[in-house]
């Protein structure tokens, strides 16, 4: 017979098993320093403050309020780093960020803004940018489509670009797949009908070998393009959906019915809150971070555009809003770490790395006339 | 030296967040939630680490910083909204459905309980501590313990009534 509550205990231990190990120890060191650095900051003040320094006092202690973030950490980046030690020197990060410019009415000129750290990863106050921004190819349309700027993507090895051209589909949403060189030269066609609206209209393999798209024909297709050939292969629908989500991660998010729920790529694990958009307006999950615990909204979504704006990034722990020490962001990429890349509005000019933690971890300024008060990059990768 | 802690400090971290994150699940129900309760009190632990190295408590330091941290969350309402969907099942092959469906049921009842109430039992009735080291670790008297844990075994009862075999008799004082 089993002692009092034993079966208890076993019930807690079976229920404890659901808990995926990860490892926490860069996480353990990140909120260490921030403690630390915040505990600094608010001696520093304390410390102004028996001075008599009442005015600036003010300032200093601006650096620990507001918002769910802590933003302390730019004010007191010179420090010297927490006992016992300095988080080890992590690998090297970069960014490439691809812009385009409308020239005229019949061109697309495509740029790409590259992120490198001299020192390898970005430290506010230790670790410069560098930035470099580069024109790319030039893409020529017919006068005022707006099917080649929503639908431009480029590869994931960088190398090539896709866009589609309104052929014969007079409504505009649907045209020819044109690949090219990004580098410049001919683009070459490989296929026809392929649709171009929407936030996502063309998605490569992580291979860089074939795209994921949808195509208007009698009756509703989605399939791949070999980018090489122009072969098409359909697909069914959910297997297309999983594995073209697959392809930019491993979650997937909707809302419905005044819910926001993220499940992994297969639909299963599904984790919902409540979510209401402004307005009450359709709404689209732009991005999950890699880990299904965000994600970003759109604003409203009735018009069939990628260039959609984040309305709010949602912590699905708890179903609220995350605060960010830029202010309310406009564009968000989640990157495996769990750091993030964000835009802000109004300033399409400047672009925040955030750390794990939400702090700013570097800013990076778009360094080219021709992009100043453009519109934000349409897409990024990651090193 | 700074390099011998923290070679410590990592191989403490590697050896001991399992076993502080089957803890933390079952205080918060949320992975995410669990890892961000471990990840602050880690922290913790790291400032105070050359202390706590020499004393030999950093293990029973990092659970007593968790168990305060997430009665000050509670506190906060940082507890996750609404879960409605089925739990990841991870290297549970073997399940039966029946075990399976008590676990979903265990896991809804511990969210309803209050945030001392669902400490006191996983302090009981996970980690196998006495009622004077369960007051110990939550910075109460023994009797809190005591009460808390009836209150929680005759909520469990009324909220689970299916669970009646997992709690057939209130657990004796150790």
């Amino acid at each position: 017979m089993n002692a009092p509550m034993d079966n208890l205990r076993s019930g807690l231990a079976h229920l404890a098993d659901d808990v995926a190990a990860v490892d926490l120890r860069d996480r353990a060191l990140r909120t260490s320093r921030r403690i630390g650095l915040r505990r600094t900051a608010l001696t520093s003040a304390l410390s102004l403050v028996l001075l008599g320094g009442a005015g600036v006092t003010a300032v200093a202690m601006t650096g620990g309020g507001g918002g769910g973030a802590d933003p302390a950490t730019t004010a007191t980046a010179s420090l010297a780093p927490p006992s016992p030690s300095a988080p080890p020197a992590r690998p090297a990060v970069s960014g490439d960020y691809y812009f385009y410019r409308e020239v005229g009415a019949t061109k697309l000129e495509l740029y790409v803004l590259r992120e490198r750290y001299e020192c390898g990863t970005p430290e506010p106050g230790k670790c410069e940018p560098d930035i470099r921004t580069e024109k790319l190819r030039t893409i020529t349309h017919a006068a005022d489509e707006r099917c080649p700027g929503n639908s431009v993507t480029v590869s994931p090895d960088g190398r090539r670009v896709a866009w589609v051209v309104t052929a014969d589909d007079p409504s505009g949403v649907s045209g020819d797949l044109m690949i090219a060189d990004i580098q410049g030269g001919t683009a070459q066609q490989r296929g026809t009908r392929v649709m171009c609206g929407g936030t996502r209209a063309l998605v490569w393999t992580p291979d860089s070998t074939r795209l994921y798209v949808g195509k208007l024909s009698n009756t509703a297709t989605v399939g791949v393009v070999d980018a090489a050939t122009g072969k098409f292969s359909a697909m069914e629908p959910k297997a297309w959906q999983e594995a073209e989500t697959l392809a930019t991660g491993p979650y997937q998010g909707t809302v419905h019915d005044g819910r926001l729920t993220v499940t992994k790529a297969d639909g299963t694990v599904p984790r919902s809150v409540a979510y209401q958009p402004e307005h009450d307006t359709d709404v689209a999950v732009l991005a999950v971070s890699q880990d299904g615990r965000f994600a970003s909204v759109s604003t409203g979504g009735g018009d069939p555009s990628r260039q959609l704006h984040v309305a709010a990034v949602i912590d699905m722990a708890t179903g609220r809003p995350v605060g960010f020490p830029v202010g309310k962001v406009d564009r968000v990429w989640f990157l495996p770490d769990g750091s993030l890349v964000v835009g802000v509005p109004g300033d399409p000019d400047r672009l925040y790395r955030l750390n794990a933690d939400g702090q700013v971890a570097a800013e990076i300024a778009v360094d080219r006339a021709e992009l100043k008060n453009q519109m934000l990059p349409f897409q990024a990768a990651f090193g | 030296m700074v390099d011998s802690f923290a070679a410590e400090f990592e191989s403490f971290v590697r050896h001991r967040s399992p076993a502080l994150l089957r803890a933390a699940y079952l205080l918060t129900g949320d992975q995410h939630l669990a890892e961000d309760l471990v990840q602050s009190a880690l922290a913790r632990t790291h400032r105070s680490w050359r202390r706590l190295h020499d004393s030999g408590n950093a293990e029973a330091y990092t659970r007593k910083v968790m168990y305060h941290l997430q009665v000050a969350w509670w506190r906060r309402g940082k507890v996750a909204e609404v879960l409605p969907g089925e739990l990841p099942e991870r290297g549970r092959g073997g399940d039966h459905s029946g075990a399976a469906a008590l676990k979903l049921s265990l896991r809804a009842a511990l969210l309803k309980l209050s945030d001392k109430q669902r400490a006191v039992l996983v302090l009981r009735f996970f980690e196998d501590r006495t009622e004077a080291e369960a007051a110990e670790v939550l910075g109460v008297s023994v009797g809190t313990v005591k009460s808390q844990t009836n209150k929680a075994l005759a909520r469990l009862r009324a909220l689970a009534p299916e669970l009646s075999d997992l709690h057939a008799a209130n657990g004796a004082a150790r």
